[in-house]
């Protein structure tokens, strides 16, 4: 039996991180996982949760979702669906019939569906739906042992194996129901737990953090599974660091940029280093966001990064304060100074973003002083 | 940290000079003698030549190619080299540095020697060792106020310059540059918070949008269902409908069928009745047509005999007549025979006229020949004696054969009233009385075929079988008619069974088919059907037009465009926030960092200073303090002023105090280097300012670039320019 096992398609959810318009769609993933169930004739395809990133998804994106479906019928395909914690099921927010070839699990309640597949095989699927944005219980206990009435029994499970907030869950009582299969959704990098228990991550990377972009093609028989990672992304993010010791001018700079720059479908995040012999003018360039202009004209470039020049610390005479350390920023007292709203509050609830600040500052504190008389320059 | 000697080979107007430096050395020169080119000599000699930017000038050496030269030192007992040489454009300097320790000479590269003179960088050496008019004056900033000049002096004295001070308004600036209050709407930060606020709007609106959608999708889930369900509906009346018609278009046979079946028809004659009448009238019909043809033909003998009934007729018909006439036949050839004899008898005198022949011949002959003459004497004298005989012979024979005819012609008298020609020879008698016989035998076949005693014995025949048949049918003449009926009342049977056949499928034969009522019923099912196809086709509308607007919104891709919008907006609102944070927390850092340089090694520095500020004020100002963050001066009456309120001279004098001070509390091994920084001075204060030098000089070289020949010491170390 071949199966797709795909998950966290969060289908409403953006590119994170660009400024830029761009011509990609990342809801497009979707097409292209039932290209790949079509081409390879699975039998199944299963999605692990969060199949939407908004607990009320648009009209359009469900019809889509649906459209998509309902081109495995035709292909004798069938589809398993569960609801994770984002796209957590009510009915009066999915308005949408799913095709007779998808077996929807609605419940919070695990239970098993039986699969009769075009091979004449038959398949145990033991799942449940979040109702609620959170779970706090373990929901791998109410999970049936294996079915031996059936060739095949998969665990479909959305959560994690820590925390408190998502079905907590532990590998030991996964791998104890002996079932061929366990595909997990929630954490959105690839990760294979055991041989059979997957999360094949987040099938298109929203951000630069979510590399992986895969998805489970397997192959099951009695014996034993074979697993294959498929790339179908549309679009990958990439952090380079280029190194522009080569360059003398600002312009062979930019060249020299842009040809590292070989994918229009790749969002970039750029890091520039050993800019010595320009550093003057690539600062400036990087101050008033020319570079970047220039380059975002033609790529996506998400960020754009100044490494530190490791000679230019002897250039500046740095401030010797002996009696005080490099202080934790205190960013409410930043926040306190701006207007009082949900965007700019959650911005600042992020970690990343909090962490961008205190990098921020490290450099500029290293740049200009010296704390305690004990931090080394180098 | 002292310099022993400049070699310059080329470095700007200087060009081959040595410069032996002492503790205190003093450059002596008027404008553009150098004095600078010395210092920025002395600084590329330290640090190497810095990238021609807008601040440095190149001090490549106008007539001589080439640039650079040598410095020594003297470092805690070490004597160090150095030596950067350029030869013009051809690439880089070089560099070298000997360090000799008296039993060995080490030698460094560039970065090893900017660590061994470390801390002291080329920045250090411009902004602090340097002294100089502009680096004391705190001008950044052209509208001095109270709070910032006394920012800028506490930085001054704290870190040795301004350029904390400037890196927080610098900081502050751009800063202020993203976001200062609400109210500055031009203010980018504001801006992505108005531009998000309004794609979250928009948003919102076609979310509701949306939601609106939600009843309308149920309410044509509705419309789908109750538009098949009136359309099975339609179709059910329109087969209704179709039924009737084929039922009305049967209308005329319906009525043909009861027409029918209103006879009576019950039937008047069997088959073989029929059959029998049929032939026994055709029987009749032949009779009565040959009794009349007898009838006629009879009247019409009658007639014909009657117009044969003449005398001549009679006359012919009478036995006697013709009973003569046979027996005449025979003596036809007799008569005829005794005429012809008399007629030969009466023409037999040929002998005669031959004899009267010869004797004319005779005569004539006479003339000429006599004999001849004689010969034919002889023939007509014999001729006429054979004349003489013969005619005697026929006499006899005439009367006998006159007797015969007598006899005939006696005979003949009979008939003499009927005979056609009154000819008196016999062959013209004979041939009436043939014509007359012949007339007689015709008239006998005339009348033997106007023979009626067959004709009246058939007829009679005739009349007897059509009696017959009259016996037995009396009404045998009305036969064709009955006949008739009987033919149309079994065609009327059989129509009226296939008609039944027919209809049967079709209307119910059981009741009465109403045309009118069936007509009426189709007027009215067709009406219905018409307002139900209107009613139909309304919903259907709807329906579509629903649709239309639900595909519309399955197809929008304005919420996804949107949405995409609003990632953007944020990120971009991300950026800005970053970038504001981090330099909130800069300016914060580099806040504390100032105040606790200031609780820190302020005190010192202010002592020291304070000390040199009465020294160069000859005891006017005697003390400089920090109350509450502002920086105090006070004077000789005990009097204590903002800093602000001193004079520009008092200040510059102040801001060298405390630069030298600072210089001082920091107690690096490095020299000072003054460029024409008092010319705001007093002489008085000049030379208590040239005294202090002089003391300074003892812990530390000082190097002194001046026009000023007054403040020259009277000690050596004097270098003219």
């Amino acid at each position: 039996m071949k199966f797709i096992h795909t998950a966290d398609l969060h289908l409403d959810r953006e590119f994170e991180g660009l400024v830029q318009e761009t011509p990609f769609q990342p809801y497009h993933i979707l097409e292209k996982i039932i290209d790949l169930a079509i081409s390879e004739a699975v039998e199944v395809v299963l999605f692990a949760g969060d199949n939407f990133h908004q607990s009320q998804p648009s009209i359009k994106i469900q019809n889509y979702f649906v459209e998509q479906l309902m081109r495995l019928k035709s292909y004798d395909i069938q589809a398993v669906i569960i609801f994770g914690n984002h796209d957590y099921y009510r009915e009066s927010v999915y308005w949408i019939d799913f095709p007779d070839n998808v077996t929807v699990f609605k419940s919070e309640t695990v239970s098993t569906q039986k699969l009769a597949l075009k091979t004449g095989e038959t398949l145990a699927v033991s799942g449940f739906s979040y109702q609620h944005p959170h779970l706090s219980v373990n929901k791998i206990v109410d999970y049936p042992e294996r079915d031996d009435t059936c060739d095949y029994h998969i665990g479909l499970f959305h959560g994690e194996f820590s925390g408190e907030s998502f079905a907590p869950a532990n590998l030991t009582d996964m791998l104890a129901k002996d079932y061929n299969y366990w595909a997990l959704g929630h954490i959105h990098l690839a990760n294979q737990v055991a041989d059979n228990v997957i999360y094949p991550g987040t099938p298109q990377g929203r951000n630069k953090k979510e590399t992986t972009n895969l998805v489970v093609l397997g192959e099951m028989a009695p014996t034993g599974n074979l697993i294959y990672f498929r790339d179908l992304a549309e679009v990958h993010f990439e952090t380079l660091t280029i190194d522009l010791s080569a360059c003398q001018t600002l312009v062979q700079a930019l060249t020299f940029i842009k040809s590292n720059l070989n994918d229009t479908a790749t969002f970039y995040s750029l890091n520039l280093e050993n800019y010595e012999a320009i550093s003057d003018n690539l600062q400036e360039a990087v101050d008033n966001d020319e570079l970047l202009e220039e380059l975002r004209n033609g790529h996506v470039i998400v960020k754009l990064k100044l490494i530190p020049l490791s000679s230019e610390n002897g250039e500046i005479s740095k401030i010797v304060v002996p009696d005080l350390a490099l202080p934790t920023i205190d960013l409410e007292q930043v926040y306190s100074l701006l207007p009082h709203k949900q965007e700019i509050r959650s911005v600042f609830e992020d970690a990343d973003f909090q962490q961008e600040v205190q990098e921020n500052l490290t450099l500029f504190a290293s740049q200009h002083f010296e704390f305690g008389g004990t931090l080394n320059e180098n | 940290m002292k310099i022993k000697q400049l070699r310059i080979e080329g470095f700007g107007k200087l060009v081959n000079q040595t410069y032996d430096l002492e503790d205190f050395t003093t450059f002596l020169g008027e404008n553009e003698a150098g004095k600078s080119t010395i210092l920025a000599f002395i600084k590329y000699m330290l640090f190497g030549f810095e990238n021609a930017t807008t601040s440095n000038q190149e001090f490549n050496p106008l007539n001589f190619k080439t640039y650079g030269g040598q410095i020594l030192l003297t470092h805690t007992g070490k004597t160090i080299r150095i030596e950067r040489l350029k030869i013009l454009r051809s690439g880089r300097p070089s560099f070298v540095c000997e360090i000799d320790d008296g039993t060995q000479v080490i030698t460094l590269d560039e970065s090893s020697w900017r660590d061994f003179i470390r801390p002291i960088t080329v920045k250090t050496f411009s902004e602090i060792y340097s002294v100089t008019q502009e680096n004391l004056q705190i001008s950044t900033v052209r509208d001095y106020n109270a709070e910032r000049l006394d920012d800028e002096w506490r930085l001054s004295a704290t870190t040795g310059s301004v350029a904390l001070f400037d890196q927080i308004q610098t900081l502050s600036k751009a800063r202020d540059e993203i976001f200062t209050t609400t109210r500055a709407t031009k203010k980018p930060l504001n801006q992505v918070l108005a531009e998000i606020a309004t794609v979250q709007v928009e948003i919102q609106e076609k979310t509701t949008e949306e939601q609106a959608l939600l009843p309308l999708m149920t309410e044509n889930d509705r419309l789908h269902d109750e538009i098949i369900a009136r359309r099975a509906a339609q179709e059910n009346l329109d087969a209704e409908i179709n039924q009737i018609r084929h039922r009305l278009s049967f209308l005329a046979e319906y009525q043909e069928y009861a027409e029918l079946e209103k006879l009576d028809l019950t039937n008047i004659l069997s088959a073989d009745e029929a059959e029998n009448l049929r032939r026994k009238h055709a029987l009749h019909e032949k009779y009565s047509q040959e009794i009349s043809a007898l009838n006629q033909k009879i009247a019409e003998n009658a007639i014909a005999l009657e117009k044969l009934a003449t005398l001549k007729n009679q006359f012919l018909q009478e036995p006697k007549t013709l009973d003569l006439l046979k027996r005449l036949k025979a003596d036809y050839p007799r008569a005829i025979a005794a005429e012809q004899r008399i007629d030969e008898l009466k023409f037999t005198k040929i002998y005669l006229i031959v004899a009267i022949i010869s004797l004319v011949f005779m005569g004539i002959s006479f003339m000429f020949n006599l004999v001849l003459a004689f010969v034919f004497l002889i023939i007509s004298v014999g001729l006429g004696i054979w004349q003489i005989k013969t005619s005697r012979q026929d006499r006899e024979k005439l009367n006998e054969n006159q007797a015969i005819l007598s006899q005939f012609d006696d005979k003949l008298a009979y008939f003499k009233d009927w005979l056609p020609s009154e000819s008196q020879d016999v062959v013209g008698k004979v041939a009436d009385l043939t014509q007359l016989d012949e007339e007689a035998q015709t008239l006998h076949l005339t009348l033997s075929r106007y023979d009626q005693v067959a004709d009246t014995a058939k007829l009679s025949g005739l009349q007897e079988l059509d009696e017959a048949i009259f016996a037995e049918l009396p009404d045998i003449d009305t036969a064709p008619k009955l006949l008739e009926q009987w033919a149309q009342q079994s065609r009327d049977l059989v129509r009226l069974t296939r008609l039944k056949e027919q209809l049967s499928g079709i209307i119910d034969l059981t009741k009465p088919f109403n045309g009118n009522a069936e007509q009426q019923l189709l007027n009215q099912k067709t009406s219905e059907k018409i307002q139900k196809a209107d009613e139909l086709n309304q919903l259907i509308d709807r329906h579509s037009k629903n649709t239309a607007e639900i595909n519309q919104q399955k197809t929008d891709n304005t919420l996804a465009t949107l949405g995409a919008k609003l990632a953007r907006k944020k990120e971009e609102l991300r950026d800005y926030l970053i970038d504001f944070a981090t330099k909130t927390t800069e300016i914060a850092l580099t806040e504390q960092v100032m105040a606790d340089l200031s609780s820190e090694t302020l005190p010192d520095i202010l002592n020291r200073a304070s000390d040199m500020l009465a020294q160069l004020t000859d005891n006017a100002w005697q003390e400089i303090y920090l109350d509450k963050e502002i920086l105090w001066v006070k004077n000789v009456q005990n009097q204590s002023l903002r800093l602000i309120d001193l004079s520009t001279g008092t200040r510059d004098q102040l801001q060298l105090a405390l630069r030298l001070a600072f210089i001082q509390s920091k107690n690096l091994d490095f020299p000072i280097f003054l460029d024409d920084n008092f010319l705001r001075f007093d002489q008085n204060r000049r030379r208590n300012f040239s005294n202090m030098l002089a003391e300074i000089a003892k812990e530390r070289q000082v190097i002194l670039l001046t026009s000023d020949q007054t403040l020259v010491p009277e000690t050596k170390g004097t270098i003219k320019l």
